[in-house]
């Protein structure tokens, strides 16, 4: 499939994912009213339903996946292996640790601490993946290490929730920490969006120099490649847009494998021309999931991030079992 | 045309000289095979003289400039590199692997300019890879990937081509393709660093030959005044009859290599 057709499909659903995304809800609202609302045309009760709650709560969405889309395909072109991703590598778990850490004990600092302390966990996660990549060739040992950081990371939220000072405040953050996009508004979009921007500028750059990988470090140097500006590179980029997305939602997993796993054949499996479609495949992929956990039956409305777990790791093992066959 | 010298080069690795105050020339426009033992430091040496590695002490430096001022993309247009090894992570078509040599000329893949997709089909016609342009590489043969990672140094249009055992693996005819490509391009105006392991294969197709022993360079020189029973002996630990560039090996020295 040519680039250009790939990447206006994946717009135009994408677009028509959000628009669905706003029909549908507690309260029915036909197409009419949708719209008239969406131009602020609507009566101050859809107005609100619309611009309050369904928008920014599908575009968190969206963003959420497209944060981890990008960040999945990025680190696996540079790691060279398709089991790379912002969550199994730790880096998701890391990033909700110190955001949980603020949340718990010093939340009301300022509104960015929240953005901040993901932002800068997620970071010091994928600074020590890169690190580990740099001096082990094996790709075995550095997903290791990413369950240990991942393990580690739950292990040291375990203790926190233990130590709570407010216990009033745990279901909250253990809400927050299945991974949702409820109740999200354009104002917590608006505190992440610049790390996002940042994350996606980075990893948009360091694109050409992916492509360069498929031949290995070696060879991609000796074509004219700075592995070490490129590793920079891509850690910032990964774990500012990873940081963000966990900010926003907490830590949903598995989109970032799956995302870049089924674009890869549609772009000649080249890391850098994957990276735009993965990045809006992840995001179609959480607005439909979140479309289907709002329109799910019962009382309580199933997370976000449960649910994509739910779909993403039995994926997960099916492409490491056939990795494993076909190798 | 394109010269390069080395001068007292040196790599150590944990207080071990995997290179000990080696210097050469490659003259323009020549084909030069680098001889050696497993664990001479041939390989070290190469990736000192690409500007993959920087080493312990020494200079080297292309038609008089060092090598350590050029940026990766200056010295990626001035060398092309074969390593050892011919992984392709992701199953690319061989047209995008051999495109990835225009690295340095600003190739966004998947979209090529004019001169670039020229030179792409040149490479992969010079290769003979023009029926296999667009399959994917994990569908090739040992012998066609080789020739694919050739397609690629070459369209890089360097004038140095610096290759490590490009031939290893390979079945005498495939190898034969192989050199004859190198042999080609040297032709047409490039030089050539070969790191070869079947002597006789060098000495058919050098213009001089290097020979490495324990991390030295012990001999520089044409073929036929390099080329000797008793270097053979000496360098490999083999015994062998040389006339002119015909060698035929007999079998292993009594005394090991070196010793």
């Amino acid at each position: 499939m040519r680039d250009p057709a790939l990447n206006l499909g994946l717009a135009a659903s994408s677009l028509s994912a959000l628009a669905a995304a706003c029909l549908f809800g507690s309260t029915p609202m036909d197409v009419g009213r949708v719209f008239a609302a969406l131009l602020g045309q609507g009566s101050a009760v859809d107005n609100a339903i619309i611009w309050q709650i369904r928008l920014p709560r599908a575009l968190s969405a969206f963003l959420v996946g497209a944060a981890l889309g990008a960040s999945g395909a990025a680190l696996q072109g540079l790691l060279r292996n398709p089991l790379a991703e912002p969550g199994v590598l730790g880096v998701s778990a890391s990033a909700a640790l110190c955001a949980s850490g603020v949340l718990l004990w010093g939340g009301s600092v300022s509104a960015w601490s929240v953005p901040v302390a993901s932002v800068i966990g997620a970071l010091i996660a994928t600074a020590i993946i890169a690190i580990v990549a740099w001096r082990t060739h094996s790709i075995l040992t550095l997903i290791l290490v990413g369950v240990g950081l991942s393990s580690l990371a739950g292990a040291l939220m375990s203790l926190m929730l233990n130590l709570a000072p407010h216990p009033f405040s745990l279901t909250d953050l253990f809400n927050w920490t299945l991974g949702s996009v409820a109740n999200r508004s354009f104002m917590d979009i608006a505190q992440v969006s610049p790390f996002l921007v940042l994350g996606a500028v980075l990893l948009a750059v360091s694109g050409r120099s992916l492509s360069a990988l498929t031949l290995g470090e070696a060879t991609a140097a000796s074509v004219g490649v700075n592995l070490v500006r490129l590793r920079v590179l891509i850690v910032l980029g990964a774990g500012l847009a990873t940081g963000a997305s966990v900010a926003l939602a907490g830590a949903i997993g598995f989109v970032g494998i799956v995302a870049p796993h089924l674009i890869r054949p549609l772009c000649g499996h080249d890391p850098a021309r994957s990276l735009l479609p993965a990045a809006m495949m992840a995001g179609l992929l959480l607005v439909i999931a979140d479309i289907g956990v709002r329109l799910m039956p019962g009382v309580f409305e199933l997370k976000l991030g449960v649910l994509a777990a739910l779909i993403g790791a039995p994926l997960f093992m099916l492409i490491v079992l056939r990795r494993s066959s076909s190798a | 045309m394109i010269d390069l010298e080395a001068i007292g080069i040196t790599v150590e690795q944990d207080g071990k000289a995997l290179v000990d105050n080696a210097s050469l020339t490659l003259p323009a426009g020549s084909l030069t095979a680098l001889l050696g033992p497993n664990g001479a430091g041939k390989t070290s040496l190469l990736q000192v003289l690409t500007g993959l590695r920087h080493p312990s002490s020494g200079t080297v430096s292309l038609d008089g400039q060092p090598l350590s001022r050029l940026t990766a993309i200056e010295r990626a247009r001035k060398i092309a590199y074969l390593p050892q090894t011919r992984a392709v992570v992701w199953p690319v078509k061989v047209r995008e692997v051999v495109a990835l040599g225009r690295f340095a000329h600003g190739i966004v893949t998947g979209r090529l300019s004019g001169e670039d997709a020229l030179a792409v089909d040149r490479a992969l016609n010079a290769c003979d890879l023009d029926a296999l342009a667009n399959r994917s590489c994990d569908s090739l043969s040992g012998g066609e990937l080789a020739r694919v990672h050739c397609a690629r140094a070459f369209a890089a249009d360097a004038p140095l081509l610096i290759a490590d055992e490009p031939t290893s693996a390979l079945d005498p005819r495939h190898a034969f393709d192989i050199m004859t490509l190198v042999q080609a391009f040297v032709r047409a105006g490039g030089s050539a660093l070969v790191v070869l392991h079947d002597i006789a294969l060098a000495a058919r197709y050098a213009d001089q030959l290097l020979w490495m022993q324990h991390g030295r360079i012990v001999s520089q020189g044409s073929v036929t005044d390099t080329l000797t029973p008793a270097r053979l002996a000496d360098v490999f630990g083999v015994s062998a009859q040389v006339d002119g560039r015909k060698v035929t090996l007999q079998g292993a020295t009594e005394l090991g290599a070196g010793s």
